[in-house]
């Protein structure tokens, strides 16, 4: 049994690693900074790691799908992330392509 | 408070310099948020304890350091491995004949001592030898390979450009008629290593040896007169790893390496008649200090089939040169003319 859910463990963390930039891009079209992220995330049932997000949102900025801001105004500095127009037109085509994937997986998984 | 700034400090001190700053602050923000959170104080405030929760969740510095580096948490990638695994068994190769290349030079110059205990203290330092330059070997195309991937250099960025593969870049199948047997070009260089260094350094082992216990061998060749044509052996030996060295390394024949197999043999044949032309090399007094011991031999042995075969030999010897020269470029020639259609 410990062998299964070793196993089993490391299989859905590659699973959700999958899943995590499609999870992380979903929220942004409003500007959301890091931890305020991961809280969101949290209450929709997935669970990310600050160390694991906030560099992922990093590279995500240099990649172009984000822009970000830091805002000044409050108690401690902290940076916003928002979806730039590359980013919208990204998460549209990889939602697509997760449904597309949704269906065929499971269509195979009934078909078992 | 101190813990914090020291944890984020070694944080950044593991990232590029021009993302410090922001790093800094952000993480400083996270763990805030984070103890807020979970505690509803600020790292001024809250007890170390509760700060030390936070920082183990967020993991060691060294890790969250490289996910901030982006992966590459290796030396080289699979994008340059199988190549640097190749160049590390020609190396290592290369490496193992060198060394024991050393060590045939060794055992041929005895320095006087016992044999067995000069052998083996050759052996051992043979053994010394190729693991140290062993080491440098593998050290010097790991740290080289390493720098290649740190650049973001990729196997196909070092043959071909930015291009994308196709299948027409596909390398032939080389014809089996064209491949070189890897031991042939190593036996080559090991065997004329060899044979120069007897040539240059003990030249008085090539002779005559009479079994008659006053005598002493009778050396074939005048030992001063080989020995002035010692930078011209020198220099026939490093053709001749030049030659051959190719060879192991691509393990087939190619229009290069059969132009540069003959061009090298024609310098080798100009070398050999450069040396045996005027006949001098050979031991002028060879026949004299034969005749010598038969004199003081009771058996009325007179050696006259040896001299007659010395006499031959010598007046001869460069028209054997040529001959040789002349057969080994046909048998090639013929070589090359069957094989032109592979090449």
């Amino acid at each position: 049994m410990t062998e299964v859910n070793e196993v089993l463990g490391g299989l859905l963390q590659e699973l959700r690693r999958g899943t995590l930039i499609i999870s992380v891009l979903s929220q942004l079209s409003e500007p959301q900074y890091g931890y305020s992220l991961v809280t969101m995330l949290e209450s929709k049932g997935i669970t990310i790691d600050p160390g694991t997000l906030y560099p992922l949102l990093r590279r995500l900025e240099k990649q172009g799908l984000l822009q970000s801001e830091w805002d000044t105004q409050e108690t401690r500095p902290r940076k916003y992330y928002l979806l730039s127009p590359l980013g919208t037109e990204v998460y549209d085509q990889l939602c697509k392509e997760w449904r597309a994937m949704v269906a065929s997986m499971d269509q195979m998984i009934r078909s078992e | 408070m101190e813990l914090v700034a020291r944890y984020v400090h070694a944080v950044i001190s593991k990232l590029p310099s021009e993302q410090r700053d922001e790093i800094e602050k952000e993480l400083h923000g996270l763990i805030e948020d984070m103890l807020e959170e979970r505690t509803g104080l600020d790292s001024r405030s809250a007890d170390a304890e509760q700060i030390e929760a936070v920082l183990i969740e967020l993991g060691s510095p060294a890790e969250l350091a490289a996910k901030y580096n982006g992966g590459g948490r290796y030396l080289i990638g699979p994008g340059l491995f199988d190549t640097y695994i190749r160049v590390l068994k020609v190396v290592g190769m290369a490496i193992f004949i060198a060394m024991s290349v050393v060590l045939m030079i060794g055992l041929l110059k005895p320095d006087g001592t016992d044999v067995a205990v000069s052998f083996g203290s050759i052996f051992t330092s043979w053994i010394g030898s190729l693991i140290e330059a062993g080491m440098q070997g593998f050290v010097w195309v790991t740290v080289i390979f390493g720098l290649l991937e740190y650049k973001g250099i990729r196997e196909d960025g070092l043959s071909s450009g930015k291009k994308a593969w196709r299948p027409s870049d596909l390398a032939p199948i080389p014809h089996s008629e064209l491949q070189i047997k890897r031991l042939e070009p190593v036996f080559s260089i090991i065997f004329t290593v060899l044979f120069g260094i007897v040539l240059i350094s003990s030249p008085e082992w090539i002779s005559i040896y009479v079994s008659y216990y006053y005598s002493h061998p009778i050396p074939i060749f005048d030992v001063e007169i080989l020995a002035s044509y010692a930078p011209l052996i020198w220099g026939c030996i490093a053709l001749v790893v030049l030659r051959e060295s190719p060879k192991f390394v691509s393990g087939k024949w190619s229009k290069q390496l059969m132009t540069s197999h003959i061009i090298i043999n024609v310098l080798l044949f100009i070398a050999a008649l450069v040396m045996f032309s005027d006949g001098t090399i050979w031991n002028e007094q060879l026949t004299v200090q034969l005749q010598g011991i038969a004199e003081q031999l009771a058996n009325g042995k007179d050696f006259n089939t040896v001299l007659s075969m010395w006499n031959n030999v010598t007046s001869y010897f460069i028209y054997l040169i040529v001959l040789i020269f002349l057969f080994e470029l046909v048998l090639f020639l013929f070589k090359v003319y069957k094989l032109r259609k592979y090449l």
